[in-house]
């Protein structure tokens, strides 16, 4: 049989492949992260946007950007990367230079007869006769540059390639050996430099082994664990995220102020580690300055700390969320553009456009929609603008600030006609853009309608994602890109509570058509008919003055009376439920309405338990709204 | 070959159960003095320690009335420390759940609701060491303290409420009162014009 034997690679024949494609695993995935890092946009932009307005502190807004896309660009990852991509072009130059030995090359019967190889039996007969006519030994006389061997060689080598396709024996032993000789030596080589696994090379091997293994491996792995662990899932630091909770936790949720949540804001870690040795009070009041839009002696250390507010604000309110307080999340939301238009919270919408005298619309009572109403002498009045130039950047923004109208919002359960109780429903919002500037026909009745399709009825929540994208905001004063979006509240108005964990809408159409967003109900429907009062708030986290409120009703209702009978037939079982059915049906004449959610029910169990055995009801509630 | 001695395979077990060994006693040090370092949830718990100090004051000794309703103080804050953790609970399980909070404040929470209910025992056993059976309705009516104070907190904000409510009222008012007025002066001066205008045919 065949002589084999290991041999490792002293000619440096193979490692180098070896090496190439291990570095190359790891430089791809990692170069291909870092491009798509340096490709995120740092900038809201929008061409509708572009009308040349410069804030007052533009300059200082640039070159922080530019000491970003620096810091991003020269990071010690890309430098890490830029020295693998070195590594990987010498390791490749020298494969190379390296000629391939001469035992290294396989046989191939076709390269050698140069014929394809789809070729025939006829084919190859008449190559090969061409061939030995040509190249036979006996022929060649005319040939100076190479010798007679080696055209001998060459010759022998073309009738072994003829006759491994032609010959039977020749034939077998190049299919199972790969050569028409039969088994050839083989040679299995192992792709390590042969200087590694001598004798004087032990120590270093066991060395690098161990601290590889011994340290390397751990301290990747503990970096990365205490990385994972140190920030959240929203990205915000652990301890931030504790104070946030923490302070929540601990002040009745109605008494935080705009103030306060600042405040709270301005205590982030990652303050403290952006700027070491800033205080909590500094970055309050560098807050406060970025919000009046005032400059400051380190304005670059001012936009700093803002680039980090509204992913930590972002981050507030998930943790609000879980408090389910409507108010709290309202002013979360509402902080939220007050940091991306660079204005006090709650103030007038108006200040969010450019070129305006900012005394005069601080105090003004005027907003976008009334604006739009006035002619452009008054809105100048109105704006503090003296130039007709200025006052078309300023229309330019104005009216083409996104507003949601909602159009309407029903309960829905796939593949049903009404919505029984205890039933898994979720909610469908059919609204529109509209722009402050453009008035909107009535939408068609048929958009409104939700029908039933095959895949709606499998995956109700798959229409979500057939809009477009948001298209990037207008903030001039924001230093970094912040991603649009709407964020969805489902609020019961007695309690003013949120019912579902707010979700967030980022694809909508913006020409005006209906666009449908639906949110799935996590709870089951309540289990008594009857109708349900609650809010669906758009709250945007952009612009000021642009959210939109809504009503709906849950309209809880019997199933009809054709199941009804299935039920009968099929299920004799189901008697009972039946009965409770023909109940129902009777409790339909005369709807109640209640505002109670069922979960409710649970709470109040667990504060009476806590409490005396049978406490004032009256007062049970009271507690319950101010604990709110 | 043969070269190794007997001693290698002991030498290397002694070696890695010692570094385990050490390992494991550094890192339980280390857990405890996190522990240990936790900030508490709650602050000084402040009617505890005046209940304490009352109860220990021999010369002159406190009358029983006073060292009573320092324990009923006690057991108010006590409830209300409890109810803040069960109404914080779920919102920090879902939380810590999802990964929107940290490991830490979990522990922290998880501690002091381990205090409370060891301090919750405590304040129990002095009602009862007080009067036996007491603890039955010492909570209870600490309960309703506590129900009491929020109320009567409540109904202090309600008059800043009113306030806030009204001039937001106020302002509402005015400009949906400027705008009306802006649309009947336009309405007015097209009328006018168009008065003009007919005249002018």
């Amino acid at each position: 049989m065949s002589d084999s034997r290991y041999s490792y690679d002293e000619n440096a024949e193979v490692w180098p492949y070896f090496a190439m494609t291990l570095l190359s695993l790891v430089l791809l995935p990692s170069t291909w992260k870092a491009t798509i890092r340096a490709m995120k946009p740092e900038k809201n932009y929008s061409p509708k946007f572009e009308n040349g307005y410069k804030p007052e502190n533009y300059d200082d807004v640039e070159k922080f950007r530019m000491k970003n896309r620096k810091s991003k660009i020269f990071s010690k990852a890309n430098i890490f990367i830029a020295l693998g991509w070195i590594i990987l072009i010498v390791v490749a130059y020298f494969i190379h230079i390296q000629e391939t030995p001469e035992d290294l090359k396989r046989f191939d019967p076709y390269e050698i007869l140069g014929i394809p190889y789809s070729a025939t039996d006829r084919e190859i007969k008449s190559r090969y006769r061409k061939l030995s006519l040509k190249f036979h030994p006996d022929k060649i006389r005319n040939i100076f540059n190479t010798t007679r061997e080696v055209m001998e060689a060459q010759f022998v080598e073309m009738t072994k390639a003829y006759k491994s396709l032609t010959d039977e024996d020749t034939r077998k032993n190049y299919l199972d050996y790969g050569h028409p000789d039969g088994p050839q030596p083989m040679k299995h080589g192992i792709a390590l430099p042969k200087w590694l696994v001598e004798e004087r090379g032990t120590p270093l091997v066991i060395l690098g082994y161990s601290f590889l293994v011994g340290v390397a491996l751990p301290f990747v792995v503990w970096n990365w664990w205490s990385g994972t662990k140190q920030y959240t899932k929203n990205g915000i630091h652990t301890i931030t995220a504790a104070n946030i909770f923490e302070t929540f936790a601990k002040s009745s949720v109605e008494n935080v102020t705009f103030d306060s949540l600042i405040r709270l804001l301005a205590n982030s870690q990652e303050y403290k580690i952006l700027i070491p040795g800033v205080g909590a009070d500094a970055v309050y009041g560098y807050l406060l300055a970025y919000l009046s839009r005032d400059k400051v002696d380190n304005e670059l250390k001012k936009l700093a700390i803002v680039s980090r507010s509204v992913a930590i604000l972002d981050g507030m309110l998930d943790i609000a969320s879980a408090f389910k307080n409507a108010a709290l999340l309202r002013k979360i939301i509402t902080l939220t553009q007050a940091f991306t238009q660079a204005l006090p919270p709650e103030s007038n919408e108006l200040l969010q456009l450019p070129k305006i005298d900012k005394e005069r619309v601080i105090h003004s009572r005027s907003t976008l929609k009334s604006l739009f109403s006035l002619n452009d002498k008054e809105q100048q009045k109105v704006l503090g603008i003296d130039r007709d130039d200025d006052l078309k950047v300023a229309q330019s923004v104005a009216f083409q600030i996104p507003s949601i109208e909602i159009l309407d919002a029903f309960f829905k359960v796939p593949g049903e006609t009404v919505v029984t109780p205890n039933s898994i429903a979720h909610l469908v919002i059919k609204f529109r853009v509209a722009y402050t500037g453009a008035t909107l026909p009535p939408p068609d009745p048929k958009d409104l309608e939700e029908v039933d399709n095959s895949v709606t009825i499998k995956k109700p929540l798959s229409t979500n994602d057939i809009a477009p994208q948001l298209e990037p905001i207008y903030a001039p004063y924001l230093p970094i890109y912040l991603r649009p979006k709407w964020t969805v509240l489902l609020v019961n108005p007695r309690e003013n509570k949120i019912v579902e964990p707010p979700s967030t809408v980022t694809r909508m159409y913006t020409d005006g058509s209906v666009s449908t967003y639906k949110i799935q109900l996590s709870a089951p429907m309540p289990d008594q008919i009857g109708q349900y009062r609650f809010l669906i708030e758009f709250r945007s986290n952009a612009y000021v003055g642009a959210d939109a409120v809504r009503s709906v009703v849950l309209n809880i209702e019997p199933a009809p009376t054709v199941e009804e009978i299935e039920d009968d037939i099929s299920d004799p079982e189901e008697d009972s439920i039946a009965g409770a059915m023909a109940q129902l049906r009777g409790g339909k004449t005369k709807k109640k309405t209640v505002d109670v959610p069922s979960e409710d029910d649970s709470e109040e169990e667990e504060e009476s338990s806590s409490e005396e055995e049978d406490s004032d009801t009256d007062i049970n509630t009271d507690t319950e709204d101010e604990e709110s | 070959m043969g070269k190794i001695s007997l001693y290698a395979p002991i030498a290397y077990l002694v070696l890695l159960l010692s570094s385990l060994a050490l390992f494991s006693t550094i890192y339980r040090r280390r857990k405890v003095r996190r522990l240990v370092g936790l900030k508490p949830w709650f602050d000084e718990h402040d009617s505890r320690d005046i209940y304490l100090s009352l109860k220990a004051q021999t010369s002159p000794k406190v009358p029983e009335k006073m060292v009573k309703a320092a324990l009923l103080r006690r057991a108010t804050e006590d409830v209300r420390r409890i109810m803040s953790l069960q109404e914080s609970k779920p919102a920090l399980a879902e939380l810590h759940q999802r990964g929107a909070v940290g490991d830490e404040i979990w522990t922290r929470f998880l501690a002091a609701e381990k205090v409370m209910d060891a301090e919750i025992m405590e304040c129990a056993g002095e009602a009862n060491f007080i009067k036996p059976g007491w603890a039955q309705t010492l909570f209870p009516s600490a309960a309703e303290i506590v129900q009491n104070s929020r109320i009567r907190e409540r109904l202090a904000q309600v008059p800043e409420l009113q306030k806030e409510e009204r001039e937001k009222w106020e302002r509402v008012r005015e400009t949906v009162l400027s705008e009306l007025e802006n649309e009947i002066d336009t309405a007015a001066t097209e009328t006018e014009a168009k008065k003009a205008n007919k005249k002018k045919k």
